[in-house]
This record gives structure tokens, sequence and C-alpha cells, in this order.
């Protein structure tokens, strides 16, 4: 148990278009909350992993650990902090996740208890939309799938998902109100306002059959954790949640090189190492975070994170959700056993938002805080156990992490 | 984000559909990789040429899209993936519908992607699959069969067209009964060569390689400097000379005349000739009404023509009745000065000089045609040559699609093909404003049979007399987008 790795601190901007915030002022807010949340402080750092897509084309600016070194850590004398970023489109946060736990495993080797920073950040709205929509277009593979826009992929997808189910356009469309609804409960949401089942219907079709209020938005923001050992945490005296293990996996870029467009191998192959590393099974999760940038994407996540049988997640989320404008959220869904699960909490990245680089970290604090029992409004009762999922491009790379509450099951 | 000339080069066969197949487990690749993903280094990749005809697998329509390649100009627009006949393999690409097109049976023809950095990157685009009218074969026979000729043709009209009372009522104007054509999203001159050229190839049986000119006549080439015809040759995969023509409406004809030259000459064994053009004129120009768009392409060669070139006669003078000058956008032209000095005295004479040297009379001909920029020159020139009615009117293509500048004669000519038999004889007189005629005589040959027997779609399909339910008539908002009139 010692040896495990355990969430000591979190930090979370608010999402959305912050205009008077820049990248770097984004980075510095939820670093040094989740500093402040670990009661830890700056020279305590060993490392830090900072999941970006795409700073050099969004912000001009390479070399970005040591802007962040002279921002936020900014040393002294005693100082041997190292940082990078790192990047995996969508799925930057996570692999920045990845990359802090198996840091930590590395430490233990060698017998030291290092404490690590796994943060996450974009910042979009410095763009005009187009151009935006093509620098987000650099995750697909941009010489081969040319004039595709990231919803043209996804719509893609979710046209041979209706073509093979028999799913009707409108099925998936409950799946927003139930985030937005989820989103309503969270303060640091992008899009913390309702929306009518008739109104997602009824939106403007970015790239049919994928509407837009189906789809993500471009926001900025970005989010951080603390990490360490549980040996260390408890020297430290403070709270965490252990973070069982993180695997990430690739798959090719390109839709049209897949075996199955319905189905992401990458998370697939990613959830299952995660199962068996750890010995939970889906059955066991009480919450997930998962990668919905575009509704079908949620299906896909639940389908292949092993919730719901392939090609039938759309039954369950339709007899799930149906009426669900009336209800109160959290909304869970419900699981072939009986079970209810419940899916994006903090609103997804449909709701609370998607500044991509910071998404794979933020899903990670919702889970820390639900875990810990500190979500608020949205508090789910009895959560023991938490998973995320966080998907680069439309597949193309993927990273589930499984987080436990220390004194729950295990 | 500026494309440039080396990735312009590198993602050549990605855009032309050229795959690479593993030697040793047959799979399929769509990229400029050297080696199977799954063989490794003894995984071999030869080049091969996909399929142009597949089914949507799945698709989607675009309704936001990026400045990228001014795709954001294009939406709304498809893209899917299309399963290739005959293949496990799904490519990516755009899909020619502003509608869903899963499930439907769809083939590629060459389009416009976009600009960058002012180099345009052609790109094979879907497009739904019809059951189109075809030539009816002749019968008959006769006794030429050699001679340095046409052994192939194709042509390609888009399949936009506007009515001349959409454009009038925005002009506040009386122009009733005309019909033209415009482009498509994804044409422009470039795209109809190409396609007019693939069209002509395609059962001709003849090696591309072995094709030593390409020449391209056209007012409205792509490039103020680069040739079009390069950009064919490269489609084609023939590398010999290239060359491009300007000489207004005539320069489809002049290409035939050079083709005919170098293999008379022995030089080369196939030269091809297409005229094409996207018609250009001002907004508030009377050309509005007949400026139309299309493309047509001869191979030209020694063995098996279906039509054997007798002869050609020429005639210039220095006439400026119509011209656009160095980096103008439209054309001028001198009102009244167009009839009589020019179009009428140009053809005239050069039709003259031809049946002088040809020894012949227009009773002689079975088929004459002359140059069209409305439909009244080209019926009121030939009468008053001496040609009937039924010579005439089976040649005339403007009353569908408009004036196509450079592609008209040549348009015109392979709508004879199309319907000849052997030992019909062809008489054609172009016109291009600056100003000149270029006369022709032709005879059919026995091989015309065979040929119109494999071709699977009329010219007449094409030009929207048959077929009509494949035209799509627009609005003049539509029009003016897809001419690349509005400006954001």
């Amino acid at each position: 148990m010692k040896d495990k790795i355990a969430v000591i601190g979190v930090g979370h901007t608010e999402f959305g278009e912050l205009w008077d915030s820049s990248w770097i002022d984004l980075v510095e807010e939820a670093g040094l909350g989740a500093l402040e949340d670990a009661s830890i402080k700056k020279k305590d750092i060993d490392k830090f992993f900072l999941g970006n897509m795409s700073l050099g084309m969004f912000g001009g600016q390479e070399h970005t650990a040591s802007k962040v070194f002279s921002e936020v850590f900014s040393g002294g004398p005693d100082s041997h902090v190292l940082g990078r970023r790192i990047e995996g489109a969508c799925s930057s946060g996570g692999l920045a996740l990845e990359a802090s736990f198996n840091d930590i495993l590395a430490g233990i080797h060698h017998g030291q208890d290092k404490i690590i920073m796994a943060g996450g950040f974009e910042k979009m709205t410095d763009k005009p939309t187009d151009e935006a929509t093509k620098i987000l277009s650099a995750a697909s593979d941009m010489g081969k799938e040319m004039g595709f826009t990231f919803p043209a992929l996804y719509g893609i997808i979710k046209d041979r998902y209706i073509e093979e189910t028999g799913a009707e356009e409108e099925d998936f469309d409950y799946i927003a109100v139930k985030s937005h609804k989820n989103a309503s409960l969270n303060s640091r949401a992008q899009y913390s306002f309702e929306v009518s089942h008739s109104k997602v219907k009824d939106s403007f079709k970015v790239a049919s059959p994928t509407k837009l209020l189906n789809s993500s938005g471009i926001a900025d923001g970005a989010a951080a954790v603390i990490m360490t050992t549980v040996r260390k945490a408890e020297e430290i005296g403070t709270d965490y949640v252990v973070l069982e293990d993180v695997q990430g996996v690739n798959d090719s870029i390109a839709l049209f090189e897949r075996e199955d467009i319905l189905t992401l191998v990458s998370t697939k192959r990613a959830a299952d190492m995660v199962y068996r590393s750890t010995g939970f099974g889906p059955e066991d999760v009480d919450i997930a975070e998962v990668h919905d940038c575009f509704s079908i994407a949620e299906i896909l996540a639940l389908e292949d994170l092993g919730f719901y049988p392939k090609r039938e997640g759309w039954k369950w989320i339709k007899k799930s959700l149906s009426g669900c404008e009336e209800m109160d959220g959290p909304i869970p869904y419900k699981l072939p056993g009986g079970k209810n699960l419940f899916v994006n909490t903090s609103g997804g990245l449909k709701a609370k938002g998607h500044p991509v680089g910071a998404t794979g970290i933020a899903q990670v604090v919702e889970v820390v805080e639900q875990l810990s029992g500190r979500a608020g409004d949205r508090q789910v009762p009895d959560a023991k156990v938490g998973i995320t999922h966080n998907v680069g491009g439309s597949g193309g790379t993927a990273v589930v992490s499984l987080l436990t509450k220390p004194d729950g099951v295990s | 984000m500026k494309r440039t000339g080396p990735e312009y080069r590198r993602t050549l066969g990605l855009r032309y559909l050229k795959g690479k197949r593993c030697k040793e487990c047959g799979k399929i690749f769509l990229s400029s990789r050297n080696f199977c993903s799954e063989c490794g280094r003894k995984g071999e990749l030869t080049r091969i040429d996909l399929p142009k005809k597949g089914e949507v697998y799945s698709s989607s329509v675009v309704r936001k899209s990026t400045s990228d390649f001014n795709l954001d100009s294009k939406i709304p627009y498809s893209v899917g993936l299309i399963d290739l006949d005959g293949t496990d393999f799904k490519a990516p690409g755009i899909i020619d519908s502003e509608s869903r097109t899963t499930g439907e049976e769809v083939q590629a023809r060459i389009g416009l992607l976009g600009v960058s950095n002012e180099i345009r990157f052609y790109t094979y685009v879907w497009n739904r699959k019809h059951q189109y009218h075809s030539p009816e074969p002749s019968f008959g026979g006769c006794n030429v069969d050699g001679g340095v000729g046409i052994v192939d043709y194709g042509v390609y009209v888009p399949r936009k067209r506007i009515k001349s009372e959409e454009i009038a009522e925005v002009w506040g104007e009386q122009v009733e009964g005309l019909v033209k054509s415009f482009p498509g999203k994804w044409d422009d001159t470039g795209s109809y060569a190409m396609n007019s050229a693939l069209n002509c190839l395609k059962g001709s049986g003849v090696d591309p390689s072995a094709i030593g000119k390409i020449m391209v006549g056209s007012e409205s080439h792509p490039y103020a400097v680069k040739p079009t015809a390069s950009v064919v040759a490269e489609l084609l995969g023939s590398d010999r000379q290239c060359v491009d023509f300007e000489f207004a409406c005539k320069a489809g004809t002049q290409a035939i005349i050079d083709a005919h030259d170098s293999v008379k000459a022995e030089t080369i064994d196939y030269a091809m000739a297409i005229g094409a053009d996207s018609s250009q004129a001002r907004p508030g120009d009377a050309l509005k009404y007949t400026s139309g768009d299309g493309a047509a392409a001869v191979l030209i060669g020694l063995k098996d023509p279906i039509a054997v070139i007798n002869g050609y006669e020429s005639f210039t003078t220095d006439t400026p009745d119509f011209l656009r000058g160095e980096a103008e956008e439209f054309p001028v032209h001198f009102g009244r000065f167009t009839g009589e000095p020019a179009y009428f005295k140009h053809i005239k004479i050069a039709a003259e000089r031809l049946m002088e040297s040809q020894c012949t009379k227009p009773g002689d001909y079975d088929y004459a045609l002359f140059h069209q920029p409305n439909s009244k020159f080209p019926r009121k020139v030939g009468k008053r040559l001496g040609f009937t009615e039924d010579q005439i009117e089976p040649t005339v293509v403007v009353d569908w699609i408009g004036n196509t500048y450079s592609a008209c004669v040549p348009l015109g000519l392979c709508r004879i093909l199309d319907q000849a038999s052997p030992g019909d004889r062809i008489f054609i007189t172009s016109y291009g404003s600056g100003a000149g005629s270029d006369a022709f005589d032709m005879t059919v040959t026995e091989k015309i049979k065979e040929k119109q027997k494999q071709k699977k779609r009329s010219v007449d399909s094409w030009i929207g007399k048959e077929d009509r339910d494949l035209l799509e008539f627009e609005s003049y908002g539509k029009y003016v987008k897809n001419k690349g009139l509005l400006k954001d």
C-alpha cells in the first residue's frame, strides 16, 4: 500500500473564454491551487509534467517548462525541479498523468518518494475560431484526411453507428442534456446552464450528423494535481486518493486505417490493462469521467470501457436518460447489472469545457473531488472507485486511469 | 498554413489515388511510405492505382470548416470513407454532395481541393454514380482506314446549369430561353482539362507514356505562368512535351493542328489536344448569358484512327474584337465588331480555303461544325457557306451549355463522333478572337463503331441534352459563388 501512488492535491481554473488570462496565468493558478490543496511548497516539487497540445501554434511559445519554471516555481539556490511539456493532442493531460505516475514508481525503486506535479493546459481563444479549428485538426492525419474537420471525423463515426445499430440521431442528444445538467452544478464549467432536448436536436449541424450541441467548444483552462507515494502522503499528513494505475495506448491516427471505426482500440486496451493490473472491473466503478468531445464519443467510451456491450450503449443511454430534463443532477446511467454509474459529473468536455491539454488532468481533479467527498452540489453518494478516460484525436491515443478512495474497497 | 512545392509533390500520389501494396501480404497503403507496417523491411511496397469506384461506407456533411485551402468557402460539402471496389480498403475523401451519401455508389473525378500559396491542389473527389445515356453504335462500313487522325476522345462538362431568366432578373433585362453550364464546387479549368483527358484515355488502350505531347488550349488557364498541360500530364502518367495554347476560342483547334503535325512528322506516336475553359465574363457584360464551362480532349495518332484528318487550313488577322489585358480579370469586346469583321469573315475565308484545297463543296459533308459563341452565329455562318440544317444541327452544343470558348469546337467534334458512321465526312471551322479560324476536313473510319460501343456516357448526356434529370439548375447566387465572383 505504501508504494502506491497518491494524489494529494488538486487545482483547477475556471474553464471558458478567459480573455484576461494568458496561458501562464492559468498554469500558475491551477498549479498554486494544487500546491495549496496538498499543503506543500513549491520547493517540495521534484518534477512537473505539463500536458499541452499546441502552445506553439496557439500561442507561438515553445520551451514551455522553462517558462513555467520562471513564472511559477522561480527556484532559489536549492532549486532542483525539472519539467517538461508532453504532447498527445487532446490526451496530452492524460499522458502527463501517465508520465508522472511512472516517474514516481521509478523513484520508489531508487528509494525516493518523489513529489510530482502533473498539469495540463490550453489557451485556445487567442485564435479566431477557424484557425483554432485548423490547429485542432492537426490531431488528425492532416496529410491524408484533407478537408476533414474534427466534428466531421466524429460525424463519420456517428453516421456509421446509426447505420449499423438503428439508433436515431436524437437518441444521442440526451447525452448533452445530461452533461449540461451536471455542469449547471459545477461553478468551474464553461457552459453551466441547462439545455432542453429539443434545443440540442434543433442545433446547428456543424458536420452532420454532428450538431453544435453534441460538440465540446473551444476553451481556455488549466488543471493540476500533486502526486507522490502513499508513504510520503502519510508522512506529510495530508488527505489523498489512490491512483491505482494509469495506462496509455496508441492506435492509428487516421480513421480509415482502422478495422472497425466504432471501436477505439486504444481505449479498450488501456482499460483492459488497468482492469487487469488493479483487479477492479467495470462493475466496481461508481464514477467515470470519459472523453465526450462529441456525444457519440461518450457512447463509444462507455462501450469500450466495458460498461455496455458493443453497439448497444445507445439503448442503455436512451433508457437511462429519457426524461432526464426533469431529473435533478447529477444524473446516473443504469448499467446492465442494475448498478448506477455516474458519468461526467463535472459536465464533461461537452459542458464543463475542453481546453484540450487540460482535459486529462481536469478529469482526475473531478474524480479526486468526488472520491474525497468534496464535490459539493454534484457529489455522488458513496463513490469509492472512479476512472478517467482521455482520448487524443479520434482515438489515436487513449489514457485510462483508475482511482480509489483509500479506506474504501481494496 | 501555406503549402509549399515539396508538399505538393509529396502528396500527389495521395491526391491522385495512387496507393502502395505490400508484395508479401497484399496490404494496401495510401501514403508515401516505403515499407509494410506488418512485414517491415521485407514487405517491399509497389505502387498501385486504387480503384476509382466504390461505395460510401460512412460520411458527414461539413457545414463549418477551416480557412485551410479556403475550404470554408466550399461549405456545405461532404467527407467520408469510401469502400473501394474489389478491395478491403477504405479511402478517406471529399464527396461532392450537400446531403448524406452513406451506402451510395460513387465514382472519383478530379476536383480542385483548393489553392494555397498560389499552388492549385487537385485531388480526386467522389461523385454519386448514375446510369448514363450512351452513344448508339453506328452501322455500315467504308474503305478509309489509314492516316493521322483521332484515336479517342473524351469530354467533361459540369452538371451545374443556369437559365438566362435567372441572370436577366438580377440585371433588369429580358433574356429568355438560354441555358449555360457553370462550375461545380470543386471545378476549375484545370480539373476540366484533367477529367476530359482521363475520359479520353480511359478506353483507348494507349499507354500514357506513349503520349509524346499534351497541349491544352484555354483562355482561362489556372496559372498565368505554369502550363495546365503539365498538371494533366502528371495525372495521366505522361512526362514528355507539354504546352499551353491561348488563342481565344480557337486555342483548342490550334492544339489539334499541332498534334496532327507532330504525329504526321513521326516525331511522336500520340499527342493529346485539349480545349478547356471556365469562360470569363464581366458580370454586367452581355456574355454573362452565354459564357459556359466544359472541356474536350482528343487523342491524335496514326494507329487505328476513328476519324482521319484529311487536311486543314487557317486564316488569321490582327483584329481586336475581343481581348483580355495582362492580369485583367475579365475580357472586353467591341459590340457589333464581333460579328461582321471578326467571326463571319474569318470563318468564311478559312472554310473556303479548306474546300478549295480539299476540292470539296458543302454537299460532300455529313456534318458541319462551326464555333458557337451563341445559338445564332453557327447556323447563320453555315447557311451562308451553303451548308444545311441537317449538317449543322447534330454539331450544336451551345444550346445546352453556352459558349465554352476553347472547348466549344472540340466538344462539338466529340458530339459528332458519338453519332457518326464509317465514311461520314466532317467539316469544321473554329473561330478565335484576335482573330483567326482553323478549318478541318475529316473522314470517319470503320473503327468508330467499336469506339461508340465502348463509350459509357454520351456527349449528349454530358451536355444535358440527354439525362436531363442529372442537371442541377441553380440560382444566380449559387452561380456567382461557384464562379468565384463573390468577394469576401
